[in-house]
């Protein structure tokens, strides 16, 4: 089972957001999608989500086209964290992550519902705020009340494989919730949901994803395990700036540190 | 998941906080039941004949065949059956038309100042009365005899839905209609028949300037029971459908996009919202003319006190609203009795201010 982008473009005008991408999200597994601004990451991502439709190519959910299902049938099985939300209604946080529910009752949410909310909140470190009106909490508060509320929309999905699309998940948050974020995230590929993450910190992508992809103008410039894509070439060529990569000294991945411009790339 | 156990204990004192939630809410769903009885029952005993709470329901009661053992006069009787009821009936539907239809449209724009003004059933309708005054006897005076007294109305109502209906036409592109586009084609779309009913105004006669200013401050001072049949049907299909659509609303505050997201069928909510607010608000203001402020004061006040979750504020605004347009129509034919003052400005009267203290309340109280 996967959520699949095969071969998509996106035309908006002239200008060119994606050309001829191809991505599968599989169970289990945490692909970070990495690129300057303006390459095409929250295009890639409002593809799979159906939020814009592609020009050309297809993205399919288990091999059938999205549009092929109900609105309903999609909700249960993938989740989408929007890169911020503006909610200024008084609702309180365990309210906004009760909606993540929805897609599984009709009507009033019953007791397990309501567990699920608050064991997401709880998951995404926001349980002492559940009774707040979410109008009243921080940035990244609201961030991660968002978080507990696209957790709850799947967190049981029994036989099936269910997806969760991130758009920037830590933009707002402080080192620590950054960290504690992704690996939430990174428990939830384990236990079999489909992740996809886009990140701007390439530390973080090298730490948690077992699968990274590089956009660059709308093109897929690299894609591979964080040992393969996270090079010096593949950086500089990404992002134009220089950089050094070197081993990370306690855990078995990189670790990339950006060289500011006007300073020597190459201090050997 | 494994984490479930362990938040048991927080769990349930979320549980305690809902339950307070719960009860506060119940509370106040017995207030606003008790508000809409004693407005119901002051607005068909107060007036020229007054007629006691129980006189009422003996009257009531004797048209359904129950002879209670409460006196009761020859005139009140006719009065209440044929005066007071249809009014008061008329005010109910039309109020809680006004005041849900506020409080869906508020949630499908996001926007806590939204109402149905915004998407041109009451300028659309204006124009299309004001061009019936002005313009309609003289040349199509046939047809206005044929028609009689049912012209007004009928021109009213298909004025708001045709305006609606353009404004949501320029809002939609690719099968898919944008809510900020639809706000903004309002406002241009108002701007529009406004010049064209200030043009009208400008050319009208003296008598004509008399049935306009008449028809834009409001008043339910028309009610028949031809007017309640006519207006029942509108109404009462968007105050029982609506409230349907509350969960997809509730989605709708988080955005557009989430709203989808969570398999909201988000095209079929928004042509629901405006379609049922267009016929309901457009028949409510046919036979009543422009009533303000309703839509707009009743969901800011209910969202204070119970939240914003669509299921309880549908209904409670609702009833909220029946009940404070039948307020304001008591005050507007006792106040100067015999004569009445425009309802529309009785709402406008009460609502402005009451508004603005609620405006200066919060903020006070969100900048502590």
């Amino acid at each position: 089972m996967s959520l699949e982008a095969r071969q998509i473009s996106v035309t908006i005008g002239k200008a060119r957001l994606l050309d001829e991408v191809s991505l599968c999200l599989e169970a289990g597994r945490l692909v970070a999608v990495l690129g300057a601004n303006g390459a095409g990451k929250s295009t890639l991502l409002k593809a799979l989500s159906g939020d814009i439709a592609v020009s050309a190519g297809t993205v399919l959910l288990d091999g059938r086209a999205l549009s092929e299902w109900r609105p309903a049938e999609i909700a249960r099985r993938r989740a989408v964290l929007p890169q911020d939300s503006t909610l200024n209604f008084p609702f309180s946080a365990f309210e906004v992550a009760l909606m993540g529910r929805m897609p599984h009752c009709k009507g009033i949410e019953g007791e397990r519902d309501r567990q699920i909310a608050q064991a997401a909140l709880e998951r995404a470190g926001v349980a002492e705020v559940a009774q707040r009106s979410y109008t009243t909490l921080s940035g990244g508060e609201r961030q991660r009340v968002q978080l507990a509320r696209v957790l709850a929309q799947i967190w049981e999905c029994g036989e099936q494989t269910c997806f969760l699309l991130l758009d920037e998940p830590t933009s707002s948050l402080d080192l620590a919730h950054q960290h504690s974020t992704l690996a939430v995230a990174r428990q939830f590929a384990e236990q079999g949901v489909g992740v996809l993450a886009i990140l701007h910190d390439l530390n973080l992508a090298a730490r948690y994803a077992d699968y990274i992809l590089i956009l660059k103008t709308g093109r897929v410039l690299a894609e591979g395990t964080p040992q393969a894509t996270l090079t010096t070439e593949i950086i500089e060529a990404a992002f134009e700036t220089p950089v050094v990569v070197m081993p990370h000294p306690k855990f078995d991945c990189p670790l990339i540190v950006p060289i500011p411009n006007g300073t020597s790339t190459n201090p050997a | 998941m494994s984490s479930l156990s362990e938040t048991r204990s927080r769990y349930q004192a979320a549980l305690l906080k809902k339950f307070e939630g719960a009860q506060r809410a119940r509370f106040v769903l017995v207030v606003l039941i008790a508000l809409f009885v004693t407005a119901f029952l002051a607005s068909v005993g107060i007036g020229a004949v007054a007629i006691a709470p129980e006189q009422v329901i003996a009257i009531l009661a004797k048209q359904v065949g129950i002879e209670l053992p409460i006196a009761f006069g020859r005139q009140q009787e006719s009065v209440l059956i044929a005066i007071r009821l249809p009014r008061v009936l008329l005010g109910c539907l039309v109020g809680a038309v006004l005041a849900i239809c506020g409080a869906a449209l508020q949630g499908l724009f996001r926007n806590p100042l939204a109402d149905h003004g915004l998407i041109g059933v009451s300028s659309g309708a204006a124009v299309a009365v004001v061009a019936t005054i002005v313009l309609g006897v003289t040349a199509f005076s046939g047809v206005l005899i044929g028609l009689g007294l049912f012209l007004l109305p009928a021109a009213a109502f298909l004025g708001g839905l045709l305006t609606t209906l353009i404004i949501y036409r320029l809002a939609h592109r690719d099968g898919r209609t944008v809510v900020a586009t639809m706000l903004l084609a309002g406002i241009a779309i108002n701007a529009l028949t406004g010049a064209i009913t200030g043009l009208l105004t400008f050319v009208a006669t003296d008598a004509q300037l008399r049935n306009i200013t008449f028809w834009s401050l409001g008043s339910l001072g028309s009610a028949t029971w031809n007017a309640v049949g006519v207006v029942a049907p509108f109404t009462l299909l968007t105050i029982v459908l609506l409230p349907r659509l509350a969960r997809s609303l509730n989605a709708f505050l988080l955005g557009e996009a989430e709203a989808r997201h969570l398999g909201v069928n988000v095209e079929r909510v928004k042509r629901l919202v405006v379609i049922l607010t267009a016929l309901a608000v457009g028949a409510s203001v046919a036979v009543t003319g422009v009533i303000g402020f309703v839509g707009l004061v009743v969901p800011h006040v209910l969202r204070l006190l119970i939240g914003p979750d669509h299921r309880r504020l549908l209904p409670y605004a609702a009833l909220l609203g029946a009940s404070l347009l039948l307020g304001a129509d008591l005050f507007s034919r006792t106040v100067v009795a015999p004569a009445e003052l425009p309802l529309g400005v009785v709402t406008a009267l009460i609502g402005a201010p009451f508004f603005l203290w609620l405006l200066l309340g919060n903020r006070a109280r969100s900048s502590l």
